[in-house]
């Protein structure tokens, strides 16, 4: 037997194509027998032999692995408070393991707390309720990280998760259950257990790392460990199958926003009349009935919605009901009576509150709607 | 049925094996040591994950009545493994690998056309391990080699 083998070089060759066996980032799947065959030949007395051959099989394991991303990089989840159901954390799931596997997802209040996105710190100024509801985001019927009517309700755990997939689950509590003001911000955390895998037709519990065939699992009276069977492991960060994710709400009113612009708020007043001088040259005096004007124009590119003007009656003075509120909507430069829905007094707070709904924006200054309010008072 | 017979009779013999063979995969954990340093220990074989080192021992032991020569172990890296580099021994044995099944050679002599670039092969190349004991196997002599691979 010649040991010293000759070698002509190059030795090639395996020739390598990038069509090779496609292995999971996660890596072998669960399940997967993996045999070694040792082979032996030798010699007696100069004459060979029949092969020997040794051979060993383990199966690989369920290796559970997930991670939580936000699935916004850059903001945090807003709201105008317009839908019913307000997302207050938007969760990527991403199953690293090799195996299929089911998740449960569950949110709380992170009271108190802040959160870097995107290099501004939000800091928690509310609570929301805690009427959680979980949609699953179905990126093919409907929109991609988009909550909408394609998306599915989780009445429990996600169905199972095949490897290197990630799927949207979208935190949502119900608007009222929301109570802030412009800006308000609300931090949650959603936290991310493995449930099931199911490999070859036999669905593992993942209550526990499995390395103890008395540790109570369901799945290991059955199935006692050993080099054939399929154990579960944990590869998580810090290896207990749970996740956290902390993200936040901020709520924004269209108002206010930077792009929808109320800013050119101005108000004026003029004396009509006084007692003595009547509607010629009026002097602001006891009795005078003055009249306020405020104006309004949306400076910004964006419609602003919801928009609501409210205005304290001034001190030593009376709103005077017989005039009301004027109201110039939509570019009209007259002012003229509305409804009481849109613009009303309330005397307990002695304020009036004109609501005018959408005011649009828009790129061109002949675009951004101007909006004009008048009312009356008596100087006591 | 009477050729049969002989047949059977003669079976034993004819293949009769006078070497035993077994192999026993290992989990290869690292464990820090009380100095710090961190050890490689073999571990049964229970749980073993993507990522994880295997070992393999393979030990033959010479059962028959003569001396054994030319005694050649050979063991293609199994299914979904890769080959760890230099985690082969064996003591007393020579070691040669080949990335095609056929052709045996050292690793810094093997290389691989890829792409229509030749390389020097690299451990996901290594197709086979192959150790030739040096020495004849004395009667009850017994010994192993191993190797370690990487589950993918």
């Amino acid at each position: 037997m010649n040991k010293h083998l000759k070698i002509v070089s190059p030795v090639v060759l395996a020739t390598l194509s990038s069509l090779a066996v496609q292995v999971h980032a996660a890596g072998t799947a669960a399940g997967t027998p993996v045999t070694n065959t040792a082979t032996l030949n030798y010699q007696i007395n100069g004459v060979d032999q029949t092969a020997v051959e040794a051979e060993d099989t383990f199966n690989v394991d369920i290796k559970v692995d997930f991670a939580l991303t936000r699935l916004l990089t850059t903001d945090p989840n807003e709201t105008s408070l317009e839908a019913d159901n307000v997302t207050i954390a938007s969760v990527q799931i991403t199953n690293d393991g090799n195996a299929p596997t089911s998740f449960t997802v569950d949110a709380t209040n992170e009271t108190d707390s802040t959160l870097d996105i995107g290099g501004t710190t939000y800091t928690d100024t509310i609570d929301t309720g805690t009427t959680y509801s979980y949609y699953l985001d179905d990126p093919v019927n409907g929109t991609p990280g988009v909550l909408d009517a394609a998306d599915t309700l989780l009445s429990g755990p996600t169905a199972e998760i095949p490897a290197d997939e990630t799927v949207t689950v979208f935190v949502t509590v119900p608007k009222a259950e929301i109570d802030g003001v412009d800006q308000d911000v609300a931090i949650s955390s959603v936290t991310v257990n493995g449930v099931e895998s199911t490999v070859d037709g036999t669905t593992y519990q993942l209550d526990t790392d499995d390395n103890d065939p008395t540790n109570g699992s369901v799945d290991d009276a059955a199935n006692p460990n050993g080099a054939d069977t399929i154990e579960i492991v944990f590869a998580d960060t810090d290896q207990d199958n749970s996740e956290t994710l902390v993200d936040a709400l901020q709520l924004v009113f269209p108002n206010l926003e930077g792009d929808g612009t109320i800013s050119n708020l101005t108000k004026s007043s003029e004396v009509i009349s006084d007692p003595l001088n009547g509607t010629t040259n009026p002097k602001a005096i006891p009795g005078a009935v003055v009249e306020y004007t405020i104006t309004l124009t949306n400076t910004g590119t964006a419609n602003a919605t919801n928009v609501i003007v409210t205005d304290a009656i001034p001190t030593d003075t009376a709103y005077l009901e017989s005039e009301g509120i004027k109201v110039a909507l939509d570019g009209a430069t007259t002012p003229v009576a509305v409804d009481p829905s849109i613009a009303s007094y309330d005397a307990g707070t002695n304020t009036i509150t004109v609501n005018l709904g959408t005011v649009d924006g828009g790129e061109d200054a002949a675009d951004q709607e101007t909006n004009i309010i008048t009312f009356q008072v008596t100087i006591n | 049925m009477r050729l049969l017979t002989a047949l059977l009779f003669l079976l034993p013999i004819s293949t009769f094996a006078a070497v035993s063979l077994e192999s026993t995969p290992y989990k290869v954990v690292a464990t820090p040591q009380e100095d710090g340093s961190i050890a490689e220990e073999w571990k049964e074989a229970d749980k073993i994950a993507p990522s994880d080192k295997v070992g393999y021992r393979i030990t033959y032991v010479n059962t028959g009545e003569e001396p054994v020569s030319g005694v050649t172990i050979n063991n293609p890296v199994p299914e979904s493994t890769v080959y760890i580099v230099n985690s082969a021994n064996g003591t007393g044995a020579t070691i040669s690998y080949s990335v095609d099944g056929s052709q045996f050679a050292g690793m810094s002599e093997l290389k691989v056309l890829e792409d229509g670039e030749v390389r020097p092969a690299g451990a996901k190349d290594i197709k086979n391990i192959r150790w030739v004991l040096d020495e004849p196997l004395a009667p009850s002599a017994t010994g192993n080699v191993e190797f370690q691979v990487r589950v993918k």
